[in-house]
């Protein structure tokens, strides 16, 4: 597959107003809760969606098997295809790309994509623990931030300028960014400072290092061409998708450079016709859930060289009023409903190229990258957003 | 009748036996690792790589693997962890470390614990510190330690 087969629009975007707890709605409240105010943005009933695509994370972070079996109604998914999905981490992200193709397979006119999580229903911890090999792994990589831990001192051992301040500064900015979004989770400023002396969770990574558990959701409408001329007078585009998978622990696996982030991205540029990436895009979303990643995800997806990140981020060019932001809402680090997270950084993009994006809007973005990792850093999605449908 | 609208949080616990199967390769490799001391992965003849644990099949060209190799129960840091906060499931007390040593003969990284991780940065040599008493578990390694 090359291009999709017809053109994918976003004709609405919606999020829940997330929090470390809401206890104010059940599971299926907090979902219905991003998938009406997507509508609304729409300018649709939800009565009205063709199909419906689910995504949320391990069900044991909410201790219910099956949970799309409570979305049906909470949705309208009455008589209607719906189909959950899960790809770890890029969970929501995977789900947006199959809303696309069920757009461009010409089956369908308007599709919900909805992620979630409730992360506070259970133990996240507790939850991403069992995410690994029973057999000979469970023991050795409890939680996320070990394994985070892991790939940044990696990338540390490669390019031994990066400390540890180089990473800090990345919280500091997305908490920042985050100030200026009003769906952000997490709205307290950081100072280099405190996020240096934050208590370490796993070596190189202090606790402001990582992101929060969040509980919210997020839902994007896309529609075929016809149904956006209609419906919306300032939809978005989606210009390309891709996503790849990779083994974990395999012979020259590479955590720093994943081959299956690269081949994604070679794809994804090709698709697009994006032959320089940071002159060709505007911004980008990228999924930072622990602050290194942000130089190891810009050096993966083309934007710096290999060890050069470092001279993007310290110029100032990745801030929000810099030349090519990533992050403005804040990102992963400020906002963490798993299940949704790579479904905020499609929305964030639409917004962003629609100029709606509120308080975080940077002037003038075409288009925009977003990018979201999963499982033992081995999935991988993209998508290119843009104002105009793509050339062609 | 009162209409009721305050909202609640039930609290439960869910707790699941489960009994594993391991498999041919996982299944050999522990039993090698009980029964030998003896660190074991398989080879792919096309690829020629060795994995360790192994698996059923190569990740690469999906040969079905049989050449059983023994690999050395030393070998190379490739990354590693201190973990200085407990998390559910934790095999020790904080602090120890976490690593992925590339053991010699090995063509993968093997993740496991470093009980001491004072020393040790990417690119030390480390060396398995074996149980006395082992059943047939990855962890009939204790953990790794620094080869002085
Ligand atoms: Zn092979």
């Amino acid at each position: 597959m090359d291009r999709l087969n017809r053109n994918v629009a976003i004709i609405g975007t919606g999020q829940t107003d997330h929090a470390s707890r809401r206890d104010d709605v059940n599971l299926p409240g907090l979902v219905r809760e991003a998938a009406l105010r997507c509508a609304q943005d729409a300018g649709i009933s939800l009565g009205e969606v063709d199909a419906f695509v689910l995504g949320s994370a391990p069900e044991v972070f909410e201790g219910v098997n099956q949970p799309e079996q409570w979305l049906v109604e909470a949705l309208g998914g009455q008589f209607k295809p719906m189909m959950r999905l899960h790809t770890g981490g890029t969970v929501g992200a995977s789900t947006g790309i199959c809303a696309c193709f069920h757009i461009a397979s010409g089956l369908y006119d308007k599709v919900m994509a909805v992620s979630y999580e409730k992360l506070s229903d259970g133990v996240a911890q507790y939850g991403l623990s069992l995410c690994y090999d029973p057999l000979w792994g469970r023991d050795f990589a409890a939680g996320a931030p070990a394994l985070a831990a892991l790939q940044a001192r990696e990338y540390m051992a490669r390019f031994p300028y990066i400390t540890e301040e180089h990473f800090a500064r990345v919280a500091v900015k997305d908490r920042a960014n985050a100030m200026l979004n009003k769906y952000a989770h997490v709205k307290k400023e950081l100072t280099l400072e405190e996020v240096m002396s934050s208590a370490y969770v796993s070596t190189p990574l202090k606790m402001h290092d990582c992101c929060p558990t969040t509980d919210g959701a997020a839902a994007i409408l896309f529609s075929s061409e016809e149904v956006a001329r209609k419906k919306s007078d300032n939809p978005a585009w989606v210009h390309a998708v891709s996503t790849c998978a990779e083994g974990a622990y395999y012979p020259g696996m590479d955590i720093v450079r994943p081959r299956a982030l690269l081949k994604a991205t070679r794809e994804l540029y090709d698709r697009a016709g994006i032959s320089e990436p940071l002159k060709d895009l505007d911004m980008a979303e990228l999924y930072c859930a622990f602050s290194p990643q942000e130089y190891i995800w810009l050096e993966a997806v083309g934007l710096a060289e290999e060890g050069r990140a470092v001279d993007l981020i310290e110029s100032g060019k990745t801030a929000i009023n810099g030349e090519f932001p990533i992050n403005p809402s804040g990102g992963v680090l400020s906002t963490n409903p798993i299940g949704a997270s790579a479904l905020i950084r499609q929305v964030e993009c639409a917004l962003q190229v629609t100029g709606r994006a509120g308080e975080h809007q940077v002037p003038g973005v075409k288009k925009a990258l977003a990018h979201s990792w999963g499982g033992w850093l081995q999935f991988y999605s993209l998508m290119i957003v843009g104002s105009e449908p793509p050339a062609g | 009748m009162k209409r009721v609208v305050e909202a609640r949080t039930l609290k439960a616990k869910i707790e699941c036996p489960y009994r594993w199967s391991t498999g041919r390769a996982i299944g050999s490799f522990l039993t090698e690792l009980r029964d030998g001391r003896r660190i074991v992965g398989l080879r792919c003849d096309r690829c020629g790589k060795t994995i360790v644990p192994p698996q059923d099949y190569c990740i690469y060209c999906a040969d079905e693997l049989d050449e059983w190799v023994e690999v050395s129960d030393q070998g190379e840091v490739t990354t590693f962890t201190e973990v200085k906060m407990d998390f559910p499931n934790s095999p020790l007390e904080p602090p120890f470390a976490y690593i992925v040593v590339k053991l010699d003969g090995a063509d993968t990284g093997l993740a496991h614990l470093a009980r001491n991780p004072e020393g040790i940065v990417v690119g030390s040599r480390v060396r398995a510190v074996w149980k006395e008493l082992r059943e047939g578990s990855i962890r009939d390694i204790d953990y790794f330690e620094l080869v002085k």
